[in-house]
């Protein structure tokens, strides 16, 4: 199939940069040891509050759920829009939009394989949370693969505004710091005050990373988890059909130079 | 100094060619930051502290790091970034061609106002950090921040000239460089004193980073917390910035005699 083509082309150009990949894996090291370290102080000085071993597990969940959205969509959309590629990918018979899906995907399962997987279970075995993948279930993958769409869905909108506007990046960077607010990658969902836990509750952004972890760590019924995984099919239906209207929109505003 | 001037007028007009995009660019550098210091707010809403550091003292140990970062990329990030890119193609041939140092040379052809932004809000979060904080706002106190941060600013530029100029030497150094200037930095964002013994030698010996922000913030505050004695924490920071970032000249300079063009 086609597009099982495309994440493995993604997958393997990721392996020839050996020396970042050696430097990623140092970065994500010490990225989980600085949380650990500023979580165990509070954790330390509020048990009431927080225990260790929660902020352990969520660190950890967090990092294989952040792992599947490293690749940057909005750059990757905007590259074959800015380029005048996007010509060349209409005239092919694959839809546009699951080819960038599918290079995104790629990216995002060689990082989580062979970048944070492996860190992740050497982190869970030093800090005796190994008991943490017994509890992953069939809830947690689901709600992982829709944060997943969803993260693609929403970049992929703001991606497109590269048909009126070259510089995406800025877009890109908004949205990856509204994520990094409101998804709970900072701080806990539940943690936050209550006009910003009210604001956060209007937005999609808790359901790419919070949402997923809360399936494993939080104690939900049946329903409650259905009902979360509902949201955020509502959300990724929602932003895909945003997306269709922008696209057919934009298309009519192409023009590609050359010959 | 006065060719440098020109050269960022020149730039600044250019840039405000396309002014939308110029302002674009400062605000976003300024979202990023203010929503760090929401995160950092909400931590202390929920906790009351880290370590003893209240939301203030944060705000003026995280400021001290933004704003240094700031001022030091304003004029070597992009110069340093760009690095790779020229070694690799063999265009730092063009630089060596022109008949001035060509360290001043690059820094003269380039420089990013996103970095502004940094600043702006550097500026503003002094403000309100210092009208917070139980301190006797003095000309002295004032003249001793001014001088702690140029240290930070001198250490921050000492990172980045040093892992710049690692380009001349393995030609794919981004990925070094990263880890440095983001991952390591990072670790700068909280008191140093938050972290086991042996990564608060690494942030004070090793990679001293821990001088751009905590020792100066620790002694601006009074508030012995790290390893080193206040009055080591107070002076050190600025001779160790002019010291590391002649050091870090002196490396860039010898690297470029080591340079060999992969151009035709």
């Amino acid at each position: 199939m086609v597009y099982l083509e495309y994440i493995k082309n993604a997958f393997k150009s990721q392996m020839y940069y050996r020396m970042n990949w050696g430097m990623k894996i140092m970065g994500i090291i010490l990225s989980i040891f600085l949380q650990l370290c500023l979580w165990n102080v509070l954790a330390d000085d509020h048990s009431d509050i927080v225990s260790m071993s929660y902020m352990v597990e969520y660190i950890l969940l967090g990092c294989m759920v952040k792992s599947l959205t490293a690749s940057n969509v909005v750059d990757l959309v905007n590259g074959h829009i800015g380029s005048g590629q996007i010509a060349m990918d209409m005239i092919k018979p694959i839809r546009f939009q699951l080819y960038m899906f599918c290079e995104s995907l790629g990216n995002g399962l060689f990082s989580c394989l062979f970048e944070y997987f492996p860190i992740v279970v050497i982190f869970s075995i030093f800090m005796k949370s190994f008991g943490l993948w017994g509890r992953i279930d069939i809830f947690f993958l689901a709600s992982t693969f829709l944060g997943l769409c969803l993260y693609f869905v929403l970049a992929y909108c703001l991606a497109l505004t590269g048909f009126w506007w070259t510089q995406t990046w800025i877009l890109g960077r908004f949205l990856n710091d509204l994520v990094g607010l409101f998804s709970g990658k900072m701080v806990p969902v539940w943690m936050f005050p209550e006009a910003l836990l009210a604001v956060s509750r209007c937005l999609p952004f808790q359901h790419m990373y919070y949402t997923p972890i809360s399936m494993v760590l939080e104690d939900f019924t049946l329903m409650q988890k259905c009902s979360l995984l509902g949201v955020q099919l509502f959300w990724c239906l929602f932003f895909l059909f945003l997306g269709k209207v922008i696209e057919r929109r934009g298309m009519y505003r192409l023009q590609v130079q050359g010959g | 100094m006065k060719l440098y001037t020109e050269l960022l007028k020149t730039l600044f007009k250019s840039k405000m060619e396309y002014r939308f995009n110029f302002f674009m660019e400062i605000f976003i550098n300024i979202f990023t930051y203010v929503v760090t210091y929401i995160g950092i707010w909400v931590l202390i809403r929920r906790f009351g502290s880290i370590a003893g550091w209240d939301f203030y003292e944060l705000m003026l140990l995280y400021n001290f790091n933004l704003f240094s970062y700031g001022a030091a990329c304003f004029v070597l990030y992009i110069p340093m970034q760009s690095l790779e890119e020229m070694v690799r193609m063999g265009d730092f041939d063009g630089v060596l061609v022109k008949p001035m140092n060509p360290f001043l040379y690059l820094l003269m052809r380039q420089g990013y106002f996103g970095f502004v932004g940094h600043l702006i809000l550097g500026f503003l979060v002094f403000g309100i950090s210092l009208s917070h904080l139980q301190l006797e706002i003095t000309a002295g106190f004032l003249f001793d921040m001014v001088l702690k941060l140029t240290g930070a600013v001198l250490l921050q530029s000492a990172v980045l000239i040093f892992t710049g100029a690692l380009s001349f030497r393995f030609v794919r150094a981004l990925a070094v460089r990263n880890v440095f200037i983001y991952t390591i930095r990072e670790f700068i964002n909280y008191p140093v004193s938050i972290y086991p013994k042996v990564l608060q030698v690494f942030l004070t010996v090793i990679v001293p980073y821990g001088f751009v922000n905590f020792y100066p913030v620790e002694a601006l505050l009074n508030k012995q917390d790290g390893m080193l004695p206040l009055w080591l924490a107070d002076g050190a920071g600025l001779l160790l910035g002019l010291l590391l970032a002649y050091l870090g000249y002196c490396f860039f300079m010898s690297s470029v005699r080591k340079y060999q063009s992969t151009g035709s």
